[in-house]
């Protein structure tokens, strides 16, 4: 599918860095969020690891991971104007992240089948931070949802596809939230 | 960039002819949301004693009347839509109805910002008035009981904080001001500019509505412990600050960006103005500190709604003040920054001299903005721990240091001027004496023997209204006077605004002086009965209250009466050298018709130095910054 | 250079005028207490010295500042009538100056900082040593929504009320008191959600301290005067942090007394139970 009347390369070029510059900024900002995240994670619980499954965990770890990878990968496929990558990359990402919070939502049921009281300290922090995470993947979800709805219906070209490399930034942000949380309350 | 909002290459389709007008729809979406959500959590997790409206209920709701207004408002057209490849729609760009509606001119959005912090600095101010009428009385009179003065006193100070004093010099002035300052036809991001101002009024109305669901006594901290036996009113106060702060989230992403990448030709960082430094250094803190408070209240919420033990006597009791607070002290110098900036802005104009040390006066701004992260937990000496003392003193002494630069500033700008006694002047000099008595005070209160009596008092509270009233307020009127002829074409009455400048200030020195000598004298915060000595003071100073909301009525009308009637003026009154002065009054959608190439210091006068601007001939255009 | 010997006079004498009218201010009452300042216990002495030493360093700032503006409004104002023109002095810079106040800036800090601050610190930390308060007398103090309930267990008085059953709170002057401060309802201990901060508050005293729930803090204290609630409003013990709807009501009575006045309150209480 081609792009009608695409903007000159060059000027793309230099608006796109300093549209990716303020996107950072955004990023930036939403990564302070996972940082007080941790701080009350160690504020109320301590290093205790909780009674959560560490394999549903690092299985968690993986599949963002290969699900952010493969959003990276979409916008790769821009670069080089690969539009049916693009869209098979978008979609593998997507049912990725829907996997990723299927297996927190699993998680938790584990520890409530597991018997344990809902308010221990390690058990509130790590509600209240997957939680939000959850929050999170649902946002980048639609985002990605919106690229590759955007991606049938109008196209990228390697000049202009602003809109779909924000969602895999955001993605990726995502998903090293999690890395970071993990990170936090499954190892240390 | 003339046609930034087709990047995806397409002309812009027609303005729909909308059924409903935008406001109303998002109105009406917005309560379908809120029923949808709220049913659909009443469904999922039933409460024996409410049927139809649980606690849980009225968040997933309130989530949901979000999602709805800023859809109805014209999120769905303009931002979700095109997000999945439909064309954008054009936006309405003349008669009054544009400010009803979504807008992508960052003008418009300016005011839209303006209206809803003068708005609701008045609805928080007749709610002052009515704590003060309270206070001429030791017993209760007009609040029968304390809870209902509690409530009051927390959404006086919540909406005054979240939606005037951090909003009204950044969302408003900023956003009408930074562009055209730094010569530029738009924001970085219109479109989510266009959207995050609507989350003002649904902030507003949550937090002022609030207390229908039940009154909350927390003051403007919404602290837990406290909120856990508090109504579930706070969990509204959660959520509409929660909305609030998004708003100028949206805000300082948009104007660092801005800044940092639609400069001008010959913006350098040397010679970029004064107001845009501010309000930059004040978007670095937004960037930081509120995602961090916004986390913070959402952990309130849960902890109050699950409820959870996070913050009590089982979790850490102090933790969320310590959060609070690390986000509430960078707080107040997002206030005051913007309002700092503006003295550099105005004396330089109004004395027809260059601005004194001007990178005195930048790095002031960065250092307050670096120190303002390491002070706060002075708002916690009676709660900590005697070795955290030393360290939290020393930095809160040492952030009067870049603080006293704005007024080495000013002060050598001053020095052998020629000062135009204007009434920008004169509002400019009284915060210069307000902010100073609210830093004096400031001494006091960081030093920690002397805290210890006055924490807590009306010693404090007078303090901190110095600093924002004195500082911020009066910096904003004098931003309003001296930029009326911008946003007119239209002047004000020296005479009116002389005179309502100084009523103004009489009364709020008559007023706020008061409190720091009750404060000494044993009159604690948060009270709605006290003992009946104190009460020939309080009285005065419920007097003098008033004359202070009277004062600000007066001036509100009278810049009303100027940009709607007052005296045509020509387009550079002041003869002042910044950008915004180079192009027409009011300016036209697209700012400049050819971008201005800068190539001095606005800020150097004198015989024989020569225009910091150079306007290229029409027709070739420079686009933006090429710097 | 005229403007400038102007100001430095008019500063020097300003300065001057309103350091010996703050002076007469601090003085109008014993122990440096003019601006109300609460000094009727050893602590309150510290917070009263650090006050008054603040204030005479604040003036000459203060003066400075405001007698700039005058300045700037009288002399080196525009006349209406003359024509827009440029200063004609345009200096942009004067290193002197600013070398000058930024280094007197931050010695003032450092000075305000080491003293009285941290002088002030350190002796309100000696006072809170153990070892410095011999034979105190041990109020538990129990910070309850929304009522102060203090105990001698010394004395064996589980809560001390006055003869309308108000809590009271009953010192011996010049001896040192030991509080121990929580924050619980002993009546409905298993509500946690009740247990909230509150400010331990004696306004005559000059000091405060929060009391955390789920932590006990140790406040020692002596009190030098003989006062009352009766005789003066400031001598009560009142919440200062928000605590609900309760917290304007949430003050109790004081009495500081003798020695012997106090042992014989002590015997009355405890037959009282």
């Amino acid at each position: 599918m081609s792009v009608k009347n695409p903007l000159p390369a060059q000027e793309n070029g230099l608006e796109i860095k300093h549209y990716r510059a303020g996107f950072s900024l955004f990023l930036i900002s939403q990564g302070v969020v996972f940082l007080v995240l941790i701080a009350v994670r160690y504020l109320i619980a301590g290093s205790t690891v909780g009674p959560y499954s560490q394999w549903l965990g690092a299985a968690v770890t993986v599949v963002i991971l290969w699900s952010a990878i493969q959003a990276k990968r979409a916008n790769l496929a821009a670069d080089q104007g690969n539009h049916e990558a693009i869209l098979k990359r978008l979609h593998g990402a997507f049912w990725l992240g829907v996997l990723a919070f299927l297996l927190v939502v699993l998680t938790w049921v584990g520890v409530r089948a597991g018997g344990y009281p809902v308010k221990m300290p390690s058990l509130e922090v790590f509600w209240v931070a997957t939680g939000f995470w959850l929050v999170y993947v649902l946002l980048g979800l639609f985002v990605l949802f919106a690229a590759r709805s955007r991606g049938m219906r109008v196209g990228y070209s390697p000049a202009s596809h602003w809109d779909l490399e924000a969602s895999s930034r955001f993605w990726s942000l995502v998903a090293l939230g999690w890395v970071a949380l993990w990170i936090a309350f499954f190892l240390i | 960039m003339a046609q930034p909002l087709t990047k995806d290459g397409m002309t812009p389709k027609p303005r729909p002819v909308a059924p409903l007008p935008p406001v109303l729809r998002g109105f009406l979406w917005a309560a379908i949301g809120f029923i949808v959500l709220a049913a659909m959590a009443a469904w999922l997790d039933p409460s024996p004693v409410s049927p139809y409206l649980t606690a849980v209920g009225a968040i997933a709701g309130w989530f949901g009347a979000v999602i709805g207004w800023l859809l109805g408002i014209g999120g769905y057209e303009h931002i979700v839509k095109p997000m999945m490849g439909f064309p954008s729609p054009a936006v309405r760009t003349s008669g009054w109805r544009r400010y009803y509606e979504y807008a992508l001119d960052h003008k418009v959005i300016g005011l839209q910002y303006l209206g809803a912090s003068t708005g609701t600095f008045f609805i928080a101010g007749l709610i002052a008035m009515a704590m003060r009428f309270q206070l001429m009385n030791y017993r209760p009179t007009l609040f029968h009981y304390p809870q209902d003065y509690l409530n009051a006193v927390g959404i006086h100070g919540t909406l005054m904080m979240f939606t005037v004093a951090t909003v009204a010099m950044v969302g408003g002035l900023g956003n009408y001001f930074v562009p055209l300052m730094i010569g530029t036809r738009e924001t970085m991001f219109p479109k989510a500019s266009g959207l995050s101002v609507w989350l003002v009024p649904l902030g507003v109305l949550t937090v002022a509505m609030s207390p229908l669901l039940g009154q909350w006594t927390t003051g403007w901290r919404g602290y837990e412990p406290l909120a856990a036996s508090d109504g579930n009113g706070l969990l509204y106060y959660y959520m509409g600050v929660f909305a609030l702060t998004t708003s100028s989230l949206i805000v300082a992403i948009n104007l660092t960006a801005t800044i940092l990448f639609k400069r001008t030709k010959g913006m350098t960082w040397n010679r970029l103005p004064l107001f845009a430094w501010g309000i930059l250094t004040v978007s670095l803190l937004n960037i930081i500190w509120l995602p961090e408070i916004q986390t913070t209240f959402i952990l309130g919420m849960l902890d109050k709604v699950m409820p959870l033990n996070l913050f009590n006597v089982f979790g850490q009791p102090l933790g969320y003040e310590y959060l609070f607070w690390l986000f509430g002290h960078p707080e107040v110098y997002i206030v005051v920054l913007p309002a700092l900036a503006i003295w550099s802005e105005i004396i330089p104009v109004m004395g027809r001299k260059s601005l004194f040390a001007r990178p005195i006066a930048v790095l002031g701004l960065v250092f307050v903005m670096l120190l303002s992260g390491m002070v706060w937990a002075h708002h916690m000496f009676t709660m900590m721990r005697y070795s955290e003392m030393l360290p939290f003193s020393f930095f809160t002494e040492m952030i009067s240091i870049p603080t006293g630069f704005a007024y080495l500033a000013v002060i050598g700008t001053l020095w052998n001027s020629r000062l135009r006694l204007t009434t920008p002047t004169l509002l400019v000099l009284m915060s210069m004496f307000n902010f100073l008595i609210g830093g004096l005070t400031g001494l006091f209160l960081a030093d920690v023997p002397a805290n210890l009596q006055l924490h807590n008092t009306f010693f404090v509270v007078g303090h901190f209204h110095y600093t924002i009233i004195g500082g911020m307020v009066f910096s904003w009127m004098a931003a309003m006077y001296y930029w009326l002829p911008k946003f007119s074409g239209r002047t004000y009455s020296e005479f009116w605004g002389k005179f309502g400048a100084i009523w103004v200030f009489v009364a709020f020195n008559a007023t706020f002086l008061n409190f720091f000598i009750l404060g000494l004298h044993g009159m604690n915060r948060w009270v709605s009965a006290y003992p009946k000595y104190l009460q020939p003071e309080n009285f005065w100073t419920s007097i003098a209250a008033f004359f202070l909301g009277a004062g600000f009525a007066i001036n509100v009308i009278h810049i009303v009466w100027a940009w709607v009637k007052g005296p045509k003026v020509r387009e550079n009154p002041w003869d002042a050298k910044t950008l915004e002065w180079r192009t027409s009054s009011p300016p036209p959608t697209k700012n400049f018709d050819t971008l201005p190439v800068v190539v001095g210091s606005f800020y150097t006068y004198g015989d024989g130095v020569p225009d910091p601007v150079e306007m290229p001939v029409a027709g070739i255009d420079t686009k933006d910054s090429r710097v | 250079m005229g403007s400038l010997v102007m100001f430095g006079v008019l500063w020097v004498v300003g300065s001057l005028l309103a350091e010996w009218g703050a002076t007469a201010w601090i003085d109008s009452a014993p122990n440096g207490a003019g601006p109300y300042f609460g000094t009727a216990s050893n602590l309150g002495i510290v917070g009263v010295h650090a006050f008054d030493f603040l204030v005479w360093v604040a003036v000459p700032i203060f003066v400075f500042v405001v007698l700039m503006i005058l300045f700037a409004m009288v002399k080196f104002r525009a006349r209406r009538s003359e024509k827009v023109a440029d200063a004609p002095s345009q200096v942009r810079n004067n290193k002197v100056f600013v070398g000058t106040w930024i280094l007197i800036s931050i010695l003032l800090n450092l000075l305000i900082w080491l003293h009285p601050n941290a002088s002030g610190l350190e002796q309100v930390f000696a006072a809170q040593l153990p070892a410095n308060n011999p034979k105190p007398v041990v109020v538990d103090v129990t910070a309850r929504q929304w009522e102060w309930i203090f105990s001698y267990p010394q004395y064996h008085i589980t809560q001390s009320l006055n003869a309308s059953g108000q809590d009271t709170l009953y010192m011996p002057v010049n001896r040192p008191v030991k509080f121990v401060l929580r924050s619980y309802d002993p009546f409905h201990s298993y509500a946690h959600q009740v247990d909230v901060i509150h400010g331990f508050w004696i306004p005559a005293f000059g000091v405060k301290l929060d009391v955390i729930p789920g932590e006990t803090r140790i406040l020692y204290l002596t009190a030098n005067k003989l006062i009352s609630t009766e005789s003066n409003p400031m001598a009560r013990v009142q919440c200062s942090e928000v605590c609900g709807p309760g917290h304007p009501y949430m003050e109790a009575n004081l009495h500081v007394v003798t020695g012997s006045q106090f042992a014989a309150w002590a015997k009355a209480q405890a037959a009282h139970g």
